[in-house]
C-alpha cells in the first residue's frame, strides 16, 4: 500500500521520531509504513492521519 | 489506588518467587507444593483469576526446575554459572524497566502481531521436531531419554521463536 507519510511529514517538519511518538508506534513501524511495506489496522492509520492533520485517505492510497 | 494495588501485586509475586526458588534448594516436591499454595494464597489475596497468576508461576517453576537440575548434575551448571545467569537475567530486566521510564515504546501494534506470529509457528516447528524425534526413537535409529528429548525441545521453540522473529521483523510484518 502506497502512503504519502513521508511527504505530509515533510510538509509538517517532522522527523521520523516525532511521528512515532505522536502515533504511539516505534520508529520502525512508521519506517516499514512510509515504504508501504506494513499494513497498519484502522486504529494506527488514524493515529498516524490524526498526527500528521490530515484524512486517512489524504495519507494511505488504497 | 490502582498503582498501589500493582505494586502490591508484584511484591507478592516476587516474593513468592523467591520462596519457590529457596524451597527448591531444599526439595523439588516441597517447591511444587508451595508453588501452588502460592498460586492459590496470590489468587484469594489479590481476588483476582488465577490465570492472571499463572506466568508468575510458572517462571517460579522454571527457576525452580533449572537450581535443582544444577544441584543434582555433577557436571551440571555451576553455583558461578547461575550467579552469572541471574545477572544477565536481572540487567535486561533492569533495562526494559529503564526504557519503559524513559518513555520508549518497547511494543506496538506491529511488534505485538510478528510476536504471536513467530509465536504460532515456533509451536509447528516443535511439533515437527516432536514427530521426527518419535519416529528415530520408534524405530530404533536414535534413543533419547525425556531429559535429552525436553532440552531439545525446548531449543527448537526457544531458536526457531527468535530466529522467525527477526525475519518478521526485518521484512517489515505484513
Amino acid at each position: 500500500m502506497k502512503t504519502r507519510i513521508k511527504e505530509l511529514r515533510a510538509r509538517y517538519n517532522m522527523t521520523q521520531e516525532d511521528l512515532a511518538k505522536k502515533a504511539g508506534v516505534r520508529r520502525e513501524t512508521i519506517v516499514f509504513l512510509e515504504q508501504g511495506r506494513y499494513n497498519p489496522s484502522l486504529r494506527l492509520a488514524h493515529d498516524v492521519a490524526k498526527a500528521l492533520k490530515s484524512k486517512i485517505d489524504d495519507v494511505f492510497i488504497f | 489506588m490502582k498503582q498501589n494495588r500493582k505494586k502490591e501485586q508484584w511484591g507478592i509475586a516476587a516474593l513468592a518467587a523467591v520462596l519457590v526458588l529457596l524451597s527448591a534448594l531444599i526439595d523439588a516436591r516441597l517447591s511444587f507444593a508451595l508453588a501452588i499454595a502460592g498460586l492459590f494464597a496470590i489468587s484469594f489475596t489479590m481476588k483476582s483469576k488465577i490465570w492472571r497468576q499463572l506466568p508468575f508461576i510458572l517462571a517460579s517453576f522454571i527457576i525452580a526446575g533449572v537450581v535443582v537440575v544444577a544441584l543434582n548434575s555433577q557436571d551440571g551448571l555451576s553455583v558461578q554459572g547461575m550467579a552469572i545467569a541471574c545477572l544477565i537475567g536481572a540487567t535486561m530486566i533492569a533495562i526494559v524497566f529503564y526504557r519503559r521510564k524513559k518513555g520508549v515504546i518497547l511494543n506496538d501494534e506491529r511488534t505485538i502481531a510478528i510476536h504471536n506470529r513467530a509465536t504460532t509457528y515456533s509451536w509447528w516447528v516443535s511439533y515437527v521436531m516432536i514427530a521426527i524425534l518419535f519416529w528415530f526413537d520408534y524405530s530404533g535409529y536414535m534413543g533419547l531419554s525425556a531429559i535429552q528429548f525436553g532440552g531439545v525441545i525446548l531449543f527448537t521453540m526457544l531458536l526457531s521463536q527468535l530466529f522467525i522473529k527477526c525475519y518478521l521483523l526485518s521484512r517489515g510484518g505484513s
